[in-house]
């Protein structure tokens, strides 16, 4: 099947869509409507693109060869958005930014001056700007915290 | 009108304290416009305390600087990067961004600047003609026609997913569901929270904003592993060409702003509607359609005259009777009260020359901010040829702090990433993103307009004169934009 991931995707609306169906039911009706009507226009839509696609006929999307460079970029992206989550729920984000950044651009091959130059401009712009200037607020870690500060 | 006390406002504007807080408004209302998650509500809460010592015309001076040009701020990113800077200028990805990457960028920069100047006077001047009628203007709209108007502008999905229509449709309705998440205003009823808290007031627009536009686009540019624009040769270039376009197409920078400013009068639809709105009827009603979405000057111009154009319309209902039509006027109204200045009918009879200072500050903030903009075009164009490896994560420390002044918990991050991850998959198989965004804007107001116009009327809101205009006018745009599209098509096909 030429459109796999669409199709995949498709089922995936189609099972929120049907959630939602059963989950309303406990709902007054007056706000049942409301849901139903938005998660039944959704069905359709969705059947219908099925209906459509199993009669199209295609062959299998080959792998580009730039599929396996292509992973491990998304793998390192994606990673270290995980790591910025995690360092910000641990440390706080205003230490998880400056080793994101720190850490992202050693990842991309950038030399040494020129990391920890950047991180240390974010860091003039995190806490020079945002901080002191616009008071903005960010999340602070679970560690600081146990450790009383 | 009142000659005398629109020459004592424009004295007040003239002088030299008037011009330079009028100024730091203005660069306020810039800056913060051009960051991702902040907003001119953040600007204005920034300056309230410094009001105090200041005259009342001069402070607000300062606060309508900061309203008027946050639209033109939030552009850069919208084109540079992919990343509304405020929700006003989604629709400005949609083209500006392909400009920016075709090495246009400066084009979309100047064209935006140029029409945001001239959809900023035009809301002025509209202020300026409904002074004495405002009353009536603002009473015309009831809550069914508002209603009719969210799903004028939900129909927009039909026009604006061409490639998918299909599944555009479905995930408009996916939208609509993620915009019913949490407290149902009438009932009380808490819906899909998932015993989580953050999720009883629902799903924060912002960070599900920033996440299928900025944090989509960063990812899918980190992971190509590429320049946002391959030709450097280009960049920089046809900064005046944008200046051309946006005289050029004055017709429809006309048209859209009349439509910023009428979404401006309705309290709390918002400048993503406005925006939504304009860029919709622009796919509607011109012609070569099929390069929209592609990078077209026009896309621009539509979503960008009117959403500068709309503070002029909201600034009319908060005025006449302190009803607030969003956010930022909101903190305007805790400035008047600061202040001393008591917003309502009064204020046009007994103050006219306020009234004046408010118009004419909203005019020469605009073309202060267009010129001030104008002139970092080819320098800001040029970060298009930046490195991925060293924008991305500086982009995305922006992006993460934006979303924390939603609730400034974990859960905000989580929702930028989540609403990212399905923005690139969506990227990813080809299907549009613009309508689950329409949905999540527009479903919240459907809503409620639904429940009160059902609870005020009965059923016989149906039949209201307005509510028919409205909805013949929605068929009709749907009937004449799906026949372009079908030659479109046929053109494609052949």
């Amino acid at each position: 099947m030429k459109a796999k991931p669409q199709l995949i995707l498709t089922f995936v609306l189609m099972a929120v869509f049907c959630f939602v169906l059963v989950s309303s039911l406990s709902f007054p009706l007056g706000v049942r409507i409301y849901a139903w009507f938005a998660a039944v226009w959704g069905l359709i839509m969705s059947i219908s693109y099925l209906v459509i696609q199993f009669r199209k006929q295609g062959g299998n999307a080959e792998a580009s060869p730039s599929a396996k460079i292509n992973v491990r970029r998304m793998v390192m992206w994606f990673g270290s958005i995980a790591g910025v989550m995690l360092g910000t729920w641990l440390f706080g984000y205003g230490v998880a930014a400056l080793l994101f950044v720190l850490s992202y651009l050693k990842m991309n091959g950038r030399g040494w001056v020129e990391s920890v130059g950047l991180t240390a401009l974010v860091a003039l712009l995190l806490w020079g700007f945002f901080n002191s200037v616009l008071h903005t607020s960010w999340i602070d870690g679970v560690v600081p915290l146990w450790l009383g500060f | 009108m009142n000659i005398e006390a629109m020459g004592t406002a424009l004295g007040v504007l003239l002088s030299p304290t008037g011009a330079i807080f009028l100024m730091l408004g203005t660069c306020v209302g810039l800056t913060v416009g051009a960051i991702p998650g902040l907003s001119g509500i953040v600007g204005m809460t920034l300056l309230l305390p410094f009001i105090l010592p200041l005259e009342p015309e001069v402070a607000i001076l300062m606060f309508i600087g900061v309203t008027a040009v946050t639209h033109t701020g939030d552009t850069v990113p919208a084109v540079l990067f992919g990343v509304p800077g405020t929700a006003g200028a989604m629709a400005t990805v949609v083209d500006g961004y392909p400009m920016a990457k075709k090495g246009e960028a400066a084009r979309a920069l100047s064209a935006a600047y140029t029409v945001s100047a001239m959809g900023g006077v035009i809301g002025a001047v509209f202020l300026l003609a409904t002074v004495p009628i405002v009353r009536e203007l603002v009473l015309l709209m009831k809550s069914p026609e508002l209603l009719m108007m969210a799903l004028m502008g939900l129909s927009m999905v039909g026009v604006l997913a061409t490639r998918a229509p299909l599944m555009g449709l479905a995930l408009a309705a996916f939208g609509l569901l993620v915009s019913q998440v949490g407290t149902h205003l009438a009932t009380g009823t808490c819906r899909w929270w998932f015993g989580q808290a953050y999720l009883v007031d629902g799903v924060p627009t912002i960070p599900a904003i920033l996440g299928i536009f900025g944090f989509t686009e960063m990812s899918d540019l980190a992971i190509r592993s590429t320049k946002i624009s391959a030709k450097a040769e280009e960049l920089g270039k046809g900064a005046w060409q944008g200046v051309r376009d946006g005289f050029h197409h004055w017709f429809l920078m006309l048209r859209c702003s009349a439509i910023g400013v009428w979404i401006g009068v309705i309290p709390g639809v918002g400048a993503a509607v406005a925006d939504w709105m304009a860029y919709g009827h622009a796919v509607q009603t011109e012609k070569p359609r099929e390069s929209f979405g592609t990078g077209d000057v026009r896309g621009v111009i539509a979503s960008e005259s009117a959403n500068n154009s709309k503070a002029g319309g909201s600034l009319l209902p908060t005025l006449a009777f302190g009803v607030p039509g969003s956010g930022s006027m909101i903190v305007l109204l805790a400035a008047f009260t600061m202040l001393g200045v008591v917003p309502g009918p009064k204020l046009f009879t007994e103050t006219p020359q306020l009234i004046y200072v408010i118009i004419w500050g909203l005019a020469v903030a605009n073309i202060i901010g267009c010129l001030l903009c104008f002139a970092l075009t080819k320098p800001m164009a040029k970060i298009c040829q930046m490195p991925i490896a060293i924008l991305a994560p500086l982009v995305m420390v922006f992006l993460f702090i934006g979303v924390q002044q939603t609730t400034n918990t974990m859960w905000d991050l989580y929702t930028l990433v989540f609403f990212g991850i399905l923005g690139y998959i969506l990227k990813k198989v080809d299907w549009p993103r613009i309508p689950i965004v329409l949905g999540l804007v527009l479903g919240g107001i459907i809503e409620r307009y639904l429940f009160i116009s059902n609870a005020s009327y009965g059923i016989s809101w149906l039949w209201r004169p307005g509510v028919i205009i409205i909805f013949l006018l929605t068929i009709a745009g749907v009937i004449y934009a799906s026949r372009g599209m079908g030659q479109v098509s046929k053109g494609e096909r052949r």
